[in-house]
């Protein structure tokens, strides 16, 4: 067939979640495509796609099935429910930056079969996982539980919404688009969110006191469709498994965590104020949200998830291995 | 067989002509409560700190069902936006020929959509896909858009019999052969694997644009050419179907699922609203008192009552038609020139999507993703000077032709004064909407509901809500609604297109890397747009256009809010130039009498206006972004 032509140029579309202008794509994503040009010989070109321009990014994972894209890079939560393990990743409090959380997620992906059944009508490249969620107000500096108490706080997915809730403060959804003014003109105090796209939504104008709690975060995921990955030559198979795995879930993570630590610098220099949440404040926390991870476990097993379980434990370990290996995002 | 053909005809008629009104009563209905959970939630959080669970996501499944659900009425009732201006010329015969190669690929095409949809359903069942939020099956709504399509191929598919029976019956019935299977070739040789091979994605991409001129020409509706064509030209760039089949489900369906596109159909049934509740006749009363003494006064107060009503309307056509059913006849009883007459209304209702709110500027926030909250607020200034410049020339006009616009009787100061009470609806609405944005008790996006129950409530006070009043505004507004999402659909399979074939890039690349002064690369825009609108429905083609556009204006340092400004002046031209000016059609259906040249030889001197605007703009950005840098700070 055509794999015994091998001078022959493969061209890969790739969908991405981030725009061009995010550091991931910048220092992660365009440098691995111009190293696999460059290993390939120029024979797998792989051509980038900002979001909803060449499927829309809600409908990613259909679209890399059906082969609109060759390559989508998507937050699992776009297709909710068809990924019922990755919500065990936004599971609140338990990393300590986005490369933690990343590597953890690729190492369930190896560790648990249940978990890549999950994916098998893709070719999985890498997982990873968003920056960490921040606390971010307006007015006044979020130091402990009775500072949140009450406050109308945005947040943009229902996880988040949930997190906020059980914390004990009020939450509000509005869209990124809409949270520069939301809080703005006082129809919210704070938002919780990664510290990354607050530039580009223009939220560090509104929002200058933030308080380092390392929420939570969504769970990504990087795959080719499965026809096309059958197609391609095995040295060129081999090209994109080599580049990819561990190491792009360490790069995405990092990348994220270096955006966060380089933005809350600016917004430092900017004269906003940053507090990390003592360790004794956020056992406090903890212990609020500690019935969100048990409700997690009691429903996966009752859909019949016997390691459930083992699976979370397997999450809170690997978390704190790479806590230790890791520098988080913020310093 | 022709008489057989009719007695199908007749039956199928009686089958989908009541199905299609009743999904679109089911489509109203979601209409109606749209508004509630976004105004509980603003409410919520104003009053008790709290939120509506989900209204967001609500909100998006409520706009999906009410598109689908509408579609096929929309095509029944009135059809769905076309070019007509050449197949209008053509004989009957040969229009009848055109039309059938036009309806055959639509009903198939739209059988294909809603076969694709009905299909993806039933994946998102095996796959347990719920809802992030409310964690309500998807599926459900993946139906309800199928049966919507499917809906609309059988409508379509009466449409295709009825110019296939008269086609038959006349004698030049052997030219049907070539059409029917011209249209048979071109939807399957392609799935079938006889596509061009070899072609770049740049030529593929030309192509396309080519077939799709053809197809809009041949009197195709604009939303299905447009999304036709992008079917096609996926099969071409991928070299096989399931790609263009899996687009056919997923690109309607986000389309319709898509919270910012809610605010379309709400800020159009403000207006429609607050026209039932009587608020463009008292503002047209209020300006005829003050200004009908003056030689042209009544269509002064025609212009200055568009832009009352455009601040609380958010669509053209809409304010057109409102305007012009008070003001045309008027004017006509007092021996107007109608050329000026109609003219200065087709042009004043254009004012819709100057003055905020306005459906023109949330169309190019959600293409460039800038604030609609600066854009609304970047428009208030040149809407009034605009307005200001229409009131100037009728002023001259009427110096140099007297007759052609006499005066009005005189009113005393008094009269005057107790008129005034007039605007208080508007008004209230306006700062309403304006007002909760600014103070931040509502987003933008929200604001559209705020106003449609603003404009109920200002009604049940008028004391002017009646079943019949509900049932005629939510008629209009879907009908609105549904003809402008089906064009975003086409839209959104074309773009998909041309995004995979990579020509908006390489078209971007080629003008910012042209080096000349930047002023005239806009000024090549500002051309374009206005030759384009000249063709196009002006939002379709601004949703078009603007993505590849966009990207070089900024590049050339231009601001994004004052583009969107300059960019929905060029919008309300389209409105209203030769050939397709649909403010112009809008008044000519109102204006009972008045030939179409007519209309459009009255717009001339507003046209001039509006391109005085533009380039006082460029000179002058600060008439545009002076509101927003000192309200946004
Ligand atoms: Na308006
Ligand atoms: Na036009």
């Amino acid at each position: 067939g055509r794999q015994a032509y091998s001078a022959d140029v493969y061209q890969l579309k790739f969908a991405s979640e981030y725009p061009d202008k995010h550091p991931t794509v910048i220092n992660g994503f365009m440098p691995w495509i111009k190293k696999v040009k460059e290993l390939s010989g120029g024979r797998l070109v792989i051509t980038f796609f900002n979001p909803n321009a060449l499927v829309p990014a809600r409908q990613a994972y259909d679209s890399v099935v059906a082969g609109v894209a060759d390559i989508v890079a998507s937050p699992c939560h776009w297709v909710h429910g068809k990924f019922p393990l990755a919500p065990v990743i936004q599971l609140p409090l338990i990393f300590n930056g986005a490369e933690a959380a990343s590597l953890t997620t690729w190492d369930l992906y190896n560790e648990f079969p249940e978990w890549r059944r999950e994916y098998r009508e893709v070719k999985v490249l890498w997982q990873w996982a968003s920056a960490l969620f921040e606390v971010h107000t307006k007015k006044k500096l979020i130091r402990t539980l009775e500072d949140l108490h009450g406050k109308k706080m945005i947040g943009w997915n229902p996880q988040i919404r949930h997190i906020i809730k059980e914390l004990g403060a009020n939450p509000i959804e509005v869209t990124p688009h809409d949270t520069y003014l939301a809080l703005e003109r006082g129809m919210a105090d704070g938002v919780i969110c990664p510290i990354a796209p607050m530039k580009a939504y223009k939220i560090t104008d509104a929002a200058k006191y933030h308080t380092i709690v390392d929420m939570m975060c969504d769970p990504f995921y990087a795959a080719v469709n499965k026809a096309k990955w059958n197609s391609l030559p095995s040295d060129l198979k081999k090209i994109l498994i080599d580049t990819t795995g561990d190491k792009m879930a360490r790069i995405s993570g990092k990348t994220l965590d270096e955006g966060s630590i380089r933005d809350s610098q600016w917004m430092k220099a900017q004269g906003h104020t940053f507090y990390v949440l003592p360790p004794s404040e956020k056992m406090r926390w903890k212990k609020k949200v500690q019935g969100i991870h048990e409700e997690w476990i009691r429903k996966m097993e009752k859909k019949g998830y016997k390691n459930a379980r083992k699976i979370h434990a397997e999450v809170l370990r690997l978390a704190e291995k790479y806590a230790k290996t890791t520098v988080g995002g913020y310093k | 067989m022709a008489t057989g053909l009719s007695l199908v005809i007749k039956r199928l008629e009686t089958i989908f002509g009541p199905l299609s009104k009743f999904s679109n009563y089911i489509s109203a209905l979601f209409l109606c409560i749209m508004p509630l959970p976004v105004f509980l939630d603003v409410l919520a959080r104003f009053m008790f700190k709290g939120a509506v669970p989900g209204a967001i996501e609500i909100e998006g499944f409520m706009l999906l069902i009410i598109v689908f659900l509408g579609l096929a009425f929309t095509q029944v009732h009135e059809g769905h936006i076309r070019i007509e201006f050449l197949v209008s010329r053509l004989p009957k015969w040969a229009r009848n020929v055109t039309d059938s190669f036009a309806y055959l690929i639509s009903t198939l095409f739209f059988f294909l959509m809603s076969s694709q949809l009905v299909l993806k359903g039933f994946q998102k069942i095996q796959d347990h896909e719920i809802s992030y939020d409310l964690e309500i099956p998807t599926s459900i709504f993946w139906f309800i858009a199928g049966a919507g399509a499917l809906l609309l191929a059988l409508v379509v598919l009466v449409d295709f019999l009825k110019v296939l029976q008269r086609s038959v019956e006349s004698d030049k019935r052997l030219w049907l052969v070539p059409a029917l299977a011209a249209s048979l070739f071109l939807l399957f040789a392609p799935m079938l694997g006889l596509a061009p091979s070899g072609l770049s994605g740049a030529a593929t991409g030309v192509l396309g644009m080519c077939l799709l001129f053809i197809l809009l020409f041949l009197g195709m509706p604009i939303g299905f050419g447009m999304a036709f064509t992008g079917f096609l030209g996926m099969i071409v760039i991928y070299k096989g179907v399931k790609p263009s089949l899996a687009m056919l489900a997923i690109g309607p369906y986000s389309t319709g699922a898509s919270y910012m596109l809610t605010v379309v159909p709400l800020f159009i049934l403000m207006g429609e609203l607050a026209y039932h509740s009587g608020i463009s006749k008292d503002l047209f009363d209020t300006a005829s008192k003050w200004l009908g003494r003056l030689r042209g006064g009544l269509a002064m107060s025609s212009v200055a009552g568009c832009a009352g009503f455009a601040a609380v309307c958010g669509d053209s056509l809409a304010t057109a038609v409102t305007m012009g059913t008070l003001a045309v006849p008027e004017m006509k009883k007092k021996n107007y020139d109608m050329s000026l007459a109609t003219g200065c209304l087709a042009a004043g209702g254009t004012l819709g999507i100057l003055i905020p709110p306005s459906v023109g500027f949330i169309f190019y926030a959600i293409v460039t993703e800038e604030s609609i909250g600066k854009l609304f607020i970047a428009g208030l200034v040149p809407g009034l000077l605009l307005a200001g410049m229409f009131i100037v020339s009728i002023f001259l006009i009427a110096k140099l032709r007297p007759d052609a616009a006499p005066r009005g009787e005189p009113t005393s100061f008094k009269e005057k004064i107790a008129s005034l009470k007039g605007v208080v609806g508007m008004l209230a609405l306006f700062v309403l909407i304006l007002g909760g944005i600014l103070a931040g008790i509502f987003s933008p996006v929200e604001g559209g509901a705020i106003g449609a129950v603003g404009a109920f409530v200002y009604a049940l006070l008028r004391k002017r809500v009646t079943w019949k009043m509900i049932v005629l505004a939510s008629e209009d507004t879907l009908s609105i609604t549904c003809k402008l999402l089906l064009i975003l659909i086409g839209v959104g399979i074309l773009g998909y297109f041309l995004a995979a074939t990579r020509l908006p890039f390489s078209l971007a690349e080629f003008i910012t890397g042209l080096h000349v002064n930047r002023y005239i690369i806009f000024t090549g825009v500002v051309i374009l747009f206005m030759v384009l609108g000249c063709l196009l429905n002006v939002i379709p083609m601004i949703l078009l256009v603007l993505p590849t556009i966009f990207p070089s204006i900024t590049a050339l340092g231009f601001d994004p809010i004052w583009f969107g400004v300059v960019t929905v002046i060029t919008m309300e031209m389209g409105q209203i130039t030769p050939p397709i000016g649909v403010n112009v059609f809008a008044i000519a259906s109102v204006a009972k009498g008045v030939p179409m040249q007519d209309i459009f030889r009255g717009i001339v001197p507003f046209l001039i206006c509006m391109i005085i605007c533009v380039v006082l703009l460029t000179v002058f950005p600060q008439i545009a972004l002076y509101l927003p840098s000192v309200l946004f700070q």
